[in-house]
């Protein structure tokens, strides 16, 4: 900005780097936890400098001895031997969200196509038919899918999910998409339409690499919702070969964080560890898609 | 429109309409996946909402009329989901919004190094809702849990605050005063070198630092000479006022605290989006507004109220707007940390469906689904709500 004052204020800069010391404590505190063993968990001995607190009686009679910490790789070996199904789940998310993301902008995207160049007849009904239902919280749809689930036989299914999420994910990208395609300037099309360009190349050659942008925040905004997703894959599912990340580690919760807290800091740790990994490495993408997909959703 | 071009309408009419009918085939797909998997579920929900309807016995549905509705609003039941997810919109917006405004205004600011904390304050939110949820409930354990324990000790600072400055921060203020005034006639400069606010800031923690170790000295329980001289004075009640303390049984564990820290915990996992939202939003607004101003003589503080805020006033609209929605939707985040407990006191709307829908091992989705369309109905007031706050800004 012309009129900001270009010297760094340095109280400025120090209460953000509180604030941003204070997100990232969470995932620091993890990673230790996770490399210790459950006693010392419970005693809350995680940090480095907490070493030597520990104590521990010689014997009857003699003086308690310090003793050091410990650092285990074993609630990672339990983990990986067959204690928890935390890599089922990462498939079964993986997939999900790799699969719907692709399925919901194709399919998106072609609506959005077909809204924004075509004028056939109810297609403005159709679009405000779609714009109504925006308002519509998604826990309205929740029970009627469900029932339809069941009918559909698709009810502890991974398909059943990717469908439901493809059709949650939709009106989003129409919306979006549809605002970037109606932006391309119409000369662009008409000139391909004299070539004699079908409606479909015109869609595939000169709209879809014009939209890349518009594309990318979708694809990223769709990608983090269905791996985010846990109320409709928690009722959709029962099974644990189904199971999403979010729902399996809320059933881990249940099952590891009495006695074994060590293999949750774990798997807590392996939950976060990919996205955040690669949200860093593709932090500049992230942000302006979503900046992007949230202020034309 | 395409349409409405004249060049290309009128000499190839018939053309042109057949043309234009192929957007069906575009748009075929995802209308029917849209009608299958939402519009017949939305109005499913409708139908249902009814009946007295449960999935484990369809054939004795049964056509209740409006009575979901009037039970939905006298059952008692229901009005606990209703205040605790009113009481959590109204504790989280507020400080949600805010924050993200600060933040963005603050890194709209710093240059150096500005992308590196940008990148750190938006990193939770890319971690998904179940899992952070799980790593607070661990951050929040009464035992070994680290948020517990900055409680705790913040509570003890909060406690001690009164005693510290009454006792301690006189006395040491008039010892630094007399040191930096002595060395001062002796030759030695401090404030010359470097700009006053880098040292006033440095200066001011250090001050405090030293004087809670300090005051932490004196006053130590077992130890402390000024704690040992005051408790034969007057009552030790003067020394720790025990304003508030942390729960011996985690903050999760407690009716009073469980609420409140739930919100803590979205806090922390979705600032980062209303950060960005604003910053796009401040990004925005040209340069010239702010010349303009600054030639009208405004201020610092004036540039701020006058241009910078009504400018961010769609920007508001929308983060107020979402962060409401997202309060009243909750769900995720209470059930996995505390499942509604301590007495149902973080038992939320949607959690009460969920109960009601698949819980109970009733199936009541008769019922359920009018709890849903009440959500969407108060949802969709809520922001007609909003939408009037925002018009005079506009």
């Amino acid at each position: 900005m012309a009129v900001e004052r270009k010297s760094v204020s340095f109280t400025f800069w120090l209460i953000l780097l509180a604030i941003a010391l204070l997100s990232v404590l969470p995932f620091l505190w993890i990673i230790l936890g996770s490399l210790k063993p459950h006693l010392e968990i419970q005693r809350g001995q995680l940090w480095p400098w907490q070493s030597y607190t520990a104590q521990k009686p010689a014997g009857p009679g003699q003086p308690p001895r310090e003793v050091s910490q410990h650092v285990t790789a074993d609630n990672y070996r339990r983990i990986f031997q067959k204690l928890s199904g935390l890599p089922t789940y990462y498939f079964n998310t993986f997939y999900l969200s790799a699969a719907g993301t692709f399925l919901a902008l194709f399919v998106g995207t072609l609506a959005a196509y077909g809204f924004a160049q075509f004028k056939f007849a109810g297609s403005r009904l159709l679009f405000m038919l779609l714009l109504l239902t925006i308002m519509i919280p998604g826990e309205v749809t929740l029970i009627g899918r469900y029932e339809l689930m069941f009918q559909l036989r698709l009810y502890d299914k991974i398909v059943g999910l990717l469908i439901s999420y493809v059709a949650g994910s939709l009106l989003l990208v129409i919306f979006i998409m549809r605002n970037v395609f109606a932006s391309i300037s119409q000369d662009i099309t008409d000139a391909a339409m004299l070539d004699g360009a079908s409606s479909w190349k015109i869609f595939w050659e000169v709209m879809v690499p014009m939209g890349g942008n518009g594309l990318a925040a979708c694809g990223i905004l769709t990608f983090l919702n269905i791996w985010n997703e846990f109320l409709f894959a928690l009722t959709f599912t029962s099974m644990d070969k189904v199971r999403t990340l979010p729902v399996g580690i809320f059933m881990l919760k249940g099952q590891f964080g009495l006695f074994n807290s060590g293999v949750l800091f774990a798997t807590v740790l392996l939950s976060f560890l990919p996205i955040v990994l690669v949200f860093i490495l593709l932090q500049k993408y992230f942000v302006r898609g979503l900046s992007m997909g949230a202020l034309k959703g | 429109m395409s349409a409405a071009e004249p060049s290309l309408k009128q000499p190839t009419s018939l053309w042109r309409r057949r043309y234009e009918r192929k957007g069906m085939l575009y748009v075929l797909p995802a209308l029917v996946l849209f009608a299958v998997m939402v519009a017949y579920p939305i109005v499913r929900s409708f139908y249902l909402s009814f009946f007295d309807y449960s999935i484990l016995e369809p054939d004795a549905a049964r056509f209740v009329g409006a009575d979901n509705y009037l039970k939905l609003l006298t059952s008692p039941q229901n009005h606990r989901p209703f205040w605790n997810t009113l009481y959590f919109a109204a504790i989280f917006t507020p400080p949600y919004v805010l924050l993200g405004l600060g933040i963005a205004l603050l890194l709209n600011r710093v240059r150096r190094g500005s992308v590196a904390l940008r990148t750190m304050i938006f990193t939770p939110v890319v971690v998904s809702l179940a899992v952070s949820a799980v790593m607070w409930t661990l951050f929040y354990n009464g035992s070994f849990g680290m948020a517990h324990k900055m409680l705790e000790g913040a509570c003890h600072f909060l406690n001690f605050l009164p005693a510290y400055a009454l006792t301690c921060l006189p006395p040491y203020l008039v010892i630094a005063a007399l040191l930096l005034f002595s060395l001062t006639l002796l030759g030695f400069t401090f404030f010359d070198k470097a700009p006053l606010r880098i040292t006033v800031p440095v200066s001011c923690l250090l001050a405090l630092g030293v004087c809670v170790n300090l005051g932490t000295f004196w006053l130590h329980e077992s130890f402390g000479l000024l704690a040992a001289f005051l408790a034969t004075l007057i009552p030790k009640a003067f020394v720790s006022l025990e304003l508030v303390a942390a729960p011996a049984e985690g903050v999760l564990g407690n009716p009073r605290w469980a609420m409140p820290a739930i919100a803590a915990m979205c806090l922390w996992n979705g600032v980062g989006i209303n950060v960005i939202l604003y910053l796009v939003g401040l990004q925005r607004i040209s340069p010239e507004l702010y010349e303009a101003a600054e030639v009208d003589g405004a201020g610092r503080w004036q540039r701020f109220l006058h241009v910078t805020l009504p400018q961010l006033g769609p920007t508001t609209y929308l983060v107020v707007l979402l962060s409401m929605i997202g309060a009243f939707k909750v769900f995720g985040q209470p059930f996995i940390m505390t499942g509604g407990g301590p007495q149902d006191s973080t038992l939320t709307f949607v959690m009460r469906l969920y109960n009601l829908a698949f819980r109970y091992g009733k199936f009541q989705l008769g019922y359920a689904s009018a709890l849903a369309y009440a959500l969407a109905v108060f949802i969709f007031v809520m922001s007609l709500f909003v939408r009037r706050l925002n018009r005079p800004t506009e």
